[in-house]
């Protein structure tokens, strides 16, 4: 296939390479090859990108973008214009990012196909000889009717699967962009097309993407922008340097819409004498589309749409493309994010979702809407599209300028706390409640209470229990065994339900009356039945503790068996006096327990009004509690989105830094000239492999002094050049030798010059000329032969 | 000897032909030769190629090899 470095105006021929000189920009125009010198310094020419958009607007559906790999971001905005006029673009796919490449996000992720270097031109010879065919047997105009058949199946299968609807889409951007993935996916048949995106979600969403190709530009609705531009000076009211200014912006796609707000501050900031410090978070569902916002390059068809003054202030002219500047691109953090599932970022100023809420139904919008709410600041601004609005939400926003759909964030009365989107956890269960399921409290006496017990039952020596002021019991003595009878059911300690059944009224009424009064309170003779036997027991409880009544003693002295007679009291031995005293006794005793237990009524319903008071109090308390700890964990989850998007921007800018140090690697091996780096005294800083061959130098060399290190090449002046370099910021040039090994050197000391344009050092390169020389020597010789001849 | 295209012919073939561009730098030449290795000389596309270039490297004499 004949090669040729391109020549200026060449026609464009089948079967030839033109290729572009180093310093040269290579375009189509009209057919024909244009080849125009770079006026921009190397590394901001845009050669590749200005070629591959020359192409892709001069051959359309024919443009084939092949993108290899070390260009950085360099192809980036080919890619793109290849892909809306409907062309084929490939990256290759560089082996040992073979296995991220799923996850690539970079700007080459675009690309149609990423492939390994040896299976490219398979897929080209495909795609071309495809082309081909369609334009010989006209089956291009076959399959564009059957798309036209098909266009609801495929607009419905795209709404169901992304959300978004291209009914009213213009149909003959719909059917390029249909056809074209057919073409790349080497499909034959729209019906096979159909199939392919009823089984496959990630060919729906490549499609989707390539229909949204071209549909954001810079200052979309330039009114609306102008609009939110008058709204500046109240936003950045009242912030000074080192407050933050944040925007967001949703659906940043491939980032114009993000940078022209970018714009829009940077230039309010110019007015102002201390500026605060601005971030926009762009985010989108798409990291495709993101890998070209951050690469923030763009075709020069920008230019329709970005004012004269804007675009050479802050865009970077590179061949046929507009680079954003550095200022406007360290605004940005570019980041994944699905408005519906992840967590919103806080603390907004300005939120930026246009056209996004068009796509989403009534229910998603009003659950996103509270979420732009809980977002902004109190006066922050909602800057929506030209077809969406929030009226239905007139409690949480109201129109600044109702045309051009900025509206503000109003102040509620009570929080509203939006249907945040929550991650499912697993609740802890609290210790308190999970207690009493663990099995029966076990409280213990403390030694001081059990010391005081001891000493009173040892007054008394009957059998005794020590309780708490609710009657559980904390402490048996032995013996109490004729005192209780557990009743049926759950198990407790309570004392009540603990004490035989004749003993528990007394009782009862006994402790009420101990722990209100705290005095020592004696029931004589109480009557119990075992066995057919009455027994009485002297029942005596005394109050425990210094001060406070905290725990009672509860001791039982055993009266004595009652006689039968006695015992059973209706007996008919009886005299008419005897049993009317008698009867009289036991009403008295009853009207005593009554009294008790009317008292015991009362004062149990006034502490139950009493804790139903404290509980409600406490519940409103929790409730103020749990409100405050949800708008916590909200604001705790907005900074944990946010810190995941600066995070996944350092990890890709670490990834680029790593890339770049792996390409300079390459490149500094690649060149096989020998190279030092030198610092401001003159010590190594690095050297390349090449070096080695100069210098005997070690790894362990770099922070050494150059005179420390033996040189094979007789150069006695390289300090002193060095230094004069330092000195002068002049470029010494020398030949130099290694007469050991006859080999010949253009030396060759530079300065070094730091990003900054600061000189921290010098550069010193050997470029071997041993083969120049030795032809050189053969040419005189062989011119001395001549002469002698 | 090639034929000689008339100015309609030209255009119509201008009409039809496809176009590759090749964006290479000096770390990608060994892919950039694996990739003519295996491109068919007769396919009748027409090949751009465009260098990025590199302080230091000179790609096109490669290429020009």
């Amino acid at each position: 296939m004949p090669v040729s470095i391109a020549a200026d105006g060449e026609l464009l021929k089948p079967n030839q390479v033109f290729v572009g000189g180093p310093d040269d920009m290579i375009t189509i125009e009209d057919g024909h090859v244009h080849i125009r010198p770079a006026a921009e310094p190397v590394g901001q020419r845009g050669t590749i990108d200005s070629m591959l958009i020359s192409i892709a607007e001069h051959a359309h559906d024919r443009a084939i973008a092949v993108i290899l790999s070390g260009l950085g971001s360099d192809g980036t905005a080919g890619v793109t214009a290849t892909k809306k006029f409907g062309g084929l673009s490939i990256a290759e796919l560089a082996k040992d990012e073979a296995e991220a490449s799923q996850a690539a996000v970079g700007p080459l992720g675009a690309a149609d196909l990423q492939l390994p270097a040896d299976e490219i031109a398979q897929h080209i010879l495909l795609y071309a000889r495809n082309l081909s065919q369609l334009i010989e047997t006209g089956a291009d105009d076959e399959i564009s009717a059957d798309l036209e058949g098909q266009i609801t199946q495929i607009t419905t299968i795209l709404r169901n699967v992304t959300s978004h609807d291209f009914h009213g889409y213009k149909r003959g951007t719909f059917t390029r962009r249909v056809h074209r993935r057919l073409q790349v996916l080497q499909i034959e048949t729209v019906e096979a097309y159909v199939e392919r995106l009823r089984a496959d979600r990630e060919e729906v969403q490549n499609l989707f993407q390539d229909l949204l190709i071209g549909v954001t530009q810079f200052f979309r609705d330039p009114a609306e922008f102008e609009a939110l531009e008058q709204e500046m000076p109240r936003l950045f009211e009242g912030k000074e340097a080192g407050d933050q200014f944040r925007v967001w912006v949703l659906g940043c796609a491939t980032g114009e819409e993000a940078y022209s707000i970018a714009i829009l501050l940077r230039e309010h900031m110019a007015t102002l004498d201390h500026p605060p410090e601005v971030q926009i978070f762009a985010t989108d569902l798409d990291a495709r589309a993101l890998g070209l916002a951050r690469a923030g390059r763009y075709s020069s068809t920008i230019a329709a749409h970005v004012r004269p003054d804007r675009l050479s202030r802050w865009f970077v002219r590179e061949g046929d493309t507009y680079c954003v500047s550095k200022e406007l691109r360290e605004m940005c953090i570019f980041s994944p994010h699905n408005v519906v599932k992840d967590a919103p970022f806080s603390r907004i100023d300005i939120l930026s979702c246009r056209n996004l809420l068009i796509y989403l139904n009534g229910d998603l919008q009003n659950r996103v809407i509270p979420i732009f709410h809980f977002s902004l600041r109190p006066g922050g601004v909602l800057f929506l599209g030209s077809s969406e609005n929030v009226t239905r939400h007139a409690k949480l926003f109201a129109p600044v300028d109702r045309k051009n759909r900025v509206f503000r964030r109003l102040e509620t009365a009570t929080r509203i706390i939006p249907d945040f989107p929550l991650s499912p956890r697993t609740r802890s269960i609290d210790p308190q409640i999970m207690a009493p399921l663990s099995g029966l409290p076990a409280p213990r006496l403390t030694s001081s209470i059990n010391r005081q017990a001891e000493a009173v039952a040892e007054r008394y020596a009957p059998a005794y229990v020590v309780v708490d002021t609710h009657g559980d019991v904390l402490h048996f003595s032995g013996r109490t065994g004729r005192y209780f009878e557990p009743a049926a059911g759950a198990a407790t300690l309570n004392l009540l339900s603990l004490a035989h059944r004749d003993l528990r009224l007394d009782l009862r009424s006994a402790l009420h009356r101990a722990t209100a009064e705290g005095t020592r309170i004696e029931v004589p003779r109480v009557v119990i039945r075992q066995d057919d036997r009455a027994y009485a027991v002297n029942v005596v409880i005394e109050p425990l503790g210094n001060g406070d009544v905290t725990s009672l003693i509860v001791l039982f002295q055993d009266a004595g068996q009652v006689a039968e007679s006695s015992s059973k009291g209706d007996g008919g031995w009886l005299t008419a006096d005897e049993h009317v005293q008698r009867l009289e006794t036991d009403l008295r005793v009853t009207r005593d327990r009554l009294q008790a237990t009317i008292e015991e009524l009362e004062s149990t319903n006034e502490e139950l009004k009493s804790s139903n008071e404290e509980y409600q109090s406490i519940n409103e308390e929790l409730q103020s509690a749990n409100e405050e700890m949800e708008t916590s964990k909200e604001e705790l989850q907005s900074v944990n989105e946010e810190l995941q998007t600066v995070n996944g921007e350092l990890g890709h800018r670490v990834s680029e830094l790593g890339r770049t140090n792996s390409d300079l690697k390459n490149l500094l091996e690649a060149t096989q000239i020998a190279t030092v780096f030198l610092d401001n005294d003159l010590r190594v800083r690095n050297f390349t492999p090449a070096a080695t061959e100069i210098f005997h130098l070690l790894d362990t060399d770099v922070g050494r002094p150059l005179d420390h290190v033996v040189s094979r090449v007789a150069y006695p002046e390289l300090q002193d050049d060095v230094r004069r370099v330092l000195k002068t910021l002049s470029v010494v040039e020398r030949q130099v030798s290694d007469p050991a090994a006859g080999r010949h050197f253009t030396a060759r000391v530079l300065p070094y010059r730091s990003v900054d344009n600061y000189i921290s050092g010098a550069v010193v390169t050997f470029m071997d000329l041993t083969v120049a020389y030795k032809a050189e020597a053969a040419l005189r010789q062989s011119e001395q032969r001549l002469r002698l001849a | 000897m090639q034929k000689q295209l008339t100015p309609t012919e030209a255009a119509d073939e201008q009409e039809t032909i496809a176009v590759v561009g090749i964006g290479v730098c000096a770390l990608s030449l060994r892919s950039f030769e694996q990739v003519f290795a295996d491109i068919d000389p007769e396919l009748g596309t027409a090949y751009l190629v465009a260098v990025r270039q590199q302080e230091g490297l000179m790609s096109a004499p490669s290429l020009r090899c």
